[in-house]
């Protein structure tokens, strides 16, 4: 699955993260499977729970088919976390709207197949300058771009390449001539003389991060089993596979846009538990582990005109314009939740459920020749691991409660973020799932 | 509850898509976007600190007549009257610091008693004395404590045949032979050499100072310990000044029967060769002598052969505004209102020798250092490591704290002093050939510079001396043009980058041999003078030491 993007210029692949994270959360793949329908349809629980209150162990009942047509929403005035995890304004706002569909099926009682397709419809970043500067990808854009100037200045003898050049940049240095810097890209923008140094990056930085409307269209399909293996009056168990396939566009995405997919495709494999409390409370824990399989393509950007592909052949840095990156390591994300059924409340209430959800991702990096600092070099993508951290609240209406039992249910979900590290983003998320169900 | 299924179907349906259009939340425009790299200038910077250092540097250029102009450009002053007169007025306003007062001992130096060559272990013919002496404090006394110079004098040089040669020696961490002994190599055989050990500085037994004491020499330790302060590019360059004196006052002392110190005037009265045996010279009886420094003493002796010319320059003004010459050298430096005293002031040079050195501070790498020192930013440079700049980043403190201790004038005026180009008009009058020179009736020859550079010097770049060779040469080229003073001849000689070493006078550079990089020369003038005058063919391919001996005959004609 993918997270929030938190790249360098790292708004560029919030758009598509956003909205395949919040398609994930909620409806896809295994853990889209884990509802269980009511009683008009085969139950494939052994324990009585509350309508409106699905173990996330559960898998569909055999033959019947669940469509689910999720719309997110993502919505981040500018919080972000750095990479020791202190929460900034990192000047990044974004609007990012995403649907899909999801296909669920009971292959058995214990044995759901499903598949997910999202859809990116809309995909807005603005960027404020200032806080921007708070950005774990502006200070490694800056770190670059300190030592393309450094290496001149080095040259000439007037520091010593490193935190030296960097000490005199920062006090305000201005190059005595007109002067030349070569970006990592290859790219060559001109110091003015006079002018400090540090504001002069500071604009080649900053500007290269104005963003432009991100890709819309489909994204990352997809595919997954879920089995349940254990199920009992009080506890359940289930296992499943789920495979990415990088459908979402992503190599030929310019760095001034997101993009829709992750790139590369993953493997993942998934534990969901669950635990009745009492009559009223379901508790779960659902844990998901993906592998990156193989290596994803990857083109880089131009640094000052982001809106093109580099296409300049001296690079300088050791990268060429196509690459092949990797994601090192395992992504983990998963939740705990507590469900309960309002019933208990009220008959009135007997088909609504609601939540308290706390979830988390640590995602992967991407690396392109194992480099921790694609991130100034044009390559999409952030070099160090992330993770999010949100506490959520749900409600949901189930029409099987319903006396004539209507195959339709509703869900909304509120997820806000608590805690990150190295996440250029950290937006809240609305979601709401409408569900259509069919036996065949 | 009985609810319609299809009205809920649809209403869910519905729902998603009302969803789908008002979910999303509003996105702030994109702001606080600088101007683009291209359009920025100073007016964009908000860092307080940083708009004083350009507002101060920006008033600072403006006085230097360097404003907008590229580092390879002259100031817009160089040559103006108006700024040739402020320049002589500074390097004349202590002008008695400059003079000897006396030498208080000259003995055979215990530590190094003989020269040695490069290698340190070959022995070169002439022996190393310590002299101690005193400059005046002011025109009727005498300073309190000695001062330390080597003086290297040729066991041959019979039949006065030898130079004086003041040696401003490199680095501000005090005087080792081993910088003498590098630069001159065998040519201490044949050159009277002085070398000061500057204000605040010491006389090492060995090597200097590589730690942060810059006063405790090595381990072998200190020999003199430091008197005075350290002010680089203004009191060395009296001191220089001051130690040539000592020898020209006991030259002629002793020469004219009479005696300044006698182990001294012995030492060296058969040796010094005058600058001509054609008693219709007007300074035919005075030593000759080559004025040399390295790296931070090659501006020194560059500084002092200027404040020299605007002594000359000062001395005629009060001479052709009526005054008598004696009475002037008397009220300037206290020597005696006769012919002697008038002898005594004369401490002019024929030639002089620049390796590896700074051009100063309004072009090059000098004024990259007068920006950071005037901003406040050079301790966040290497500079700062440099020999001179954290003394004069002092000196400029109180102009940038906004105290008023040090004002603007005072500013300008102290990088202006320790320029190069600004004070290449003075440094062409006394500079020149004083063998052809006869006062009233023939201006003399040119003056003779060779000015020596490593190519891969990591110290001080090369460009300083493209710098130093073109404005001597535009010097040169413009008395060719028929302007009223000889010029000065100057020779840059670059040599090959060396594999190991830092090419700053060390051991690699001594063994890379002169060439010519195309783009040195940077006016015609120049070209047909490197061809014409030079002989640049029989430089190319020699050794430092070659190409000094080889320039010292031809060009330098001794």
């Amino acid at each position: 699955m993918t997270i929030i993007g938190k790249r360098s210029t790292s708004w560029k692949q919030l758009g598509a993260a956003v909205c395949i994270t919040g398609i994930a959360g909620v409806a896809v793949s295994v853990q889209a499977l884990a509802q269980e329908v009511s009683d008009v349809l085969p139950t494939t629980t052994k324990r009585p729970t509350h309508y409106a209150v699905a173990p996330e162990s559960g898998t569909l009942p055999e033959k019947v088919l669940r469509a689910r047509i999720p719309y997110v929403s993502a919505t981040s005035t500018g919080a972000a976390y750095d990479i020791d995890g202190t929460k900034v304004d990192g000047g990044i706002t974004a609007s990012v709207m995403a649907s899909g569909l999801a296909l669920e099926y009971g292959i058995t009682d214990e044995l759901s197949f499903g598949f997910l397709v999202p859809y990116v419809m809309k995909n807005k970043i603005g960027l404020n300058g200032s806080n921007y500067r708070n950005q774990r990808g502006y200070y490694v854009s800056k770190r670059s771009a300190y030592e393309a100037a450094g290496a001149l200045l080095a040259a000439s003898g007037l520091c010593t390449a490193g935190t030296g050049c960097d000490a005199l940049i920062d006090s305000g240095f201005a190059f005595p001539t007109d002067t030349s810097v070569k970006l990592s890209t290859g790219e060559s923008v001109t110091l003015k003389a006079g002018v400090p140094a540090k504001i002069g990056l500071d604009s080649i930085i900053l500007n290269a991060a104005v963003p432009q409307d991100g890709e819309t269209g489909i994204g990352d399909v997809d595919l997954g089993l879920k089995y349940r293996w254990f199920n009992n009056d009080t506890m359940g168990h289930a296992v499943g596979i789920v495979l990415h396939t990088p459908t979402g566009k992503y190599e030929d995405v310019t760095l001034s846009q997101r993009a829709t997919g992750r790139g590369v495709m993953e493997f993942g494999l998934r534990s969901s538990f669950d635990y009745k409390i009492n009559e009223n409370y379901i508790a779960g824990w659902q844990h998901t582990m993906d592998y990156a399989v193989g290596k994803g393509k990857i083109k880089r950007s131009k640094i000052v005109d982001n809106t093109q592909m580099n296409d300049i052949d001296e690079t300088g840095d050791g990268f060429s314009n196509n690459e092949e990156f990797e994601r090192p390591g395992v992504r983990s994300s998963g939740y705990v939740d507590v469900k309960t059924s309002l019933a208990q409340f009220s008959p009135m209430l007997n088909a609504f459920g609601g939540k308290v959800r706390y979830s988390y991702d640590y995602d992967t990096a991407v690396r392109v020749q194992e480099s921790e600092l694609i991130q100034s070099n044009g390559f999409r993508g952030v070099g160090e691991r992330s993770s999010i951290h949100q506490i959520g609240v749900g409600l949901n209406w189930d029409g099987f409660q319903l006396e004539n039992r209507i195959p339709v249910r509703l869900t909304y979900d509120l997820d806000m973020p608590v805690k990150g590290a190295n996440k250029s983003v950290a937006p809240m998320r609305n979601t709401f799932i409408t569900e259509l169900y069919y036996k065949f | 509850m009985k609810i319609n299924r299809k009205l809920t179907i649809g209403g869910a349906l519905g729902l998603a898509f009302a969803f789908s259009i008002f979910a999303c939340g509003k996105v702030d425009e994109t702001s606080d976007i600088p101007k683009a790299v291209d359009d920025l200038t100073t007016d964009d910077v908000d860092d307080e600190t940083i708009k004083a250092g350009i507002a101060r540097w920006d008033e600072i250029q403006e006085g230097l007549g360097i404003k907008g102009k590229a580092l390879t450009e002259t100031s817009s002053l160089l040559g103006d009257a108006t700024e040739v007169a402020t320049l002589v007025g500074l390097h004349t306003s202590s002008l008695y610091a400059t003079r000897c007062a006396s030498v208080t001992a000259f003995s055979q130096w215990e530590v190094v008693p003989t020269a040695l060559d490069r290698d340190g272990t070959t022995g070169v013919a002439a022996k190393i004395y310590k002299m101690k002496y005193k400059l005046k404090a002011s025109t009727s006394a005498a300073e309190e404590n000695a001062r330390t110079a080597l003086v290297v004098v040729p066991d041959g040089c019979s039949s006065n045949s030898c130079p004086i040669v003041p040696y401003a020696h490199g680095g501000d961490r005090g005087l080792s032979y081993a910088d003498i002994a590098g630069f001159f190599g065998d040519k201490q055989a044949n050159h009277i050499i002085v070398a000061p050990t500057f204000p605040g500085e010491p006389l090492c037994k060995s090597g200097v100072s590589s730690g942060t004491d810059k006063t405790s020499c090595d381990s072998v330790g200190v020999d003199e310990v430091p008197v005075g302060t350290s002010i680089p590019w203004d009191n060395d360059v009296d001191d220089l000044m001051g130690v040539q004196n000592c020898l020209v006052k006991s030259f002629i002392s002793k020469a004219s029967g009479g005696s300044f110190f006698s182990a001294l005037d012995n030492a060296i009265v058969t040796k010094v060769k005058t600058i001509s045996t054609d008693n219709t010279k007007t300074f035919y009886a005075l030593p000759l002598t080559i004025m040399a420094g390295f790296s931070r003493g090659a501006l020194v002796a560059d500084l002092a052969i200027a404040r020299a010319g605007a002594a000359l320059t000062a001395a005629l003004t009060y001479v052709g505004g009526g005054g008598s010459l004696a009475t002037y050298v008397n009220t300037k430096t206290g020597e005696p209102a006769n012919s002697a005293g008038i002898a005594w002031f004369t401490t002019i040079p024929s030639c002089s020798i620049h390796m590896a050195g700074p051009a100063g501070s309004t072009m090059g790498i000098g004024r990259v250092l007068a920006e950071l020192v005037v901003k406040g930013n050079v301790e966040q440079s290497n500079l700062y490591g440099l020999p001179g700049v954290p003394q004069l980043n002092a000196l400029v403190s109180g102009y940038r704290d906004g105290s008023g201790s040090v004002s603007k004038s005072d500013v300008i005026n102290m990088l202006a002093k320790r320029d190069v180009p600004l004070n290449a008009p003075l440094m062409q009058a006394s500079l020149r050939d004083w063998s052809t020179f006869t006062l009233g009736a023939s201006l003399g020859g040119t003056g003779k510079m060779l000015i020596m550079h490593g190519a891969g010097d990591k110290v001080v770049p090369t460009s300083d001396s493209q710098v130093i060779g073109n404005v001597m040469g535009g010097v040169f080229a413009a008395v060719h043009a028929g302007t009223s003073a000889p010029g000065v001849l100057a020779a840059p000689v670059i040599f090959e980058k060396t594999s190991s070493g830092s090419d700053h006078g060390d051991a690699g550079f001594h063994a890379s041999v002169a060439y010519q990089p195309s783009a040195f020369w940077s006016t015609d003038a120049l070209n047909t003078f490197a061809t014409t005058y030079l002989g640049w063919g029989s430089y190319d391919g020699k050794t430092p030491a070659q190409t000094l001996a080889a320039w010292r005959t031809n060009v330098c004609n001794l």
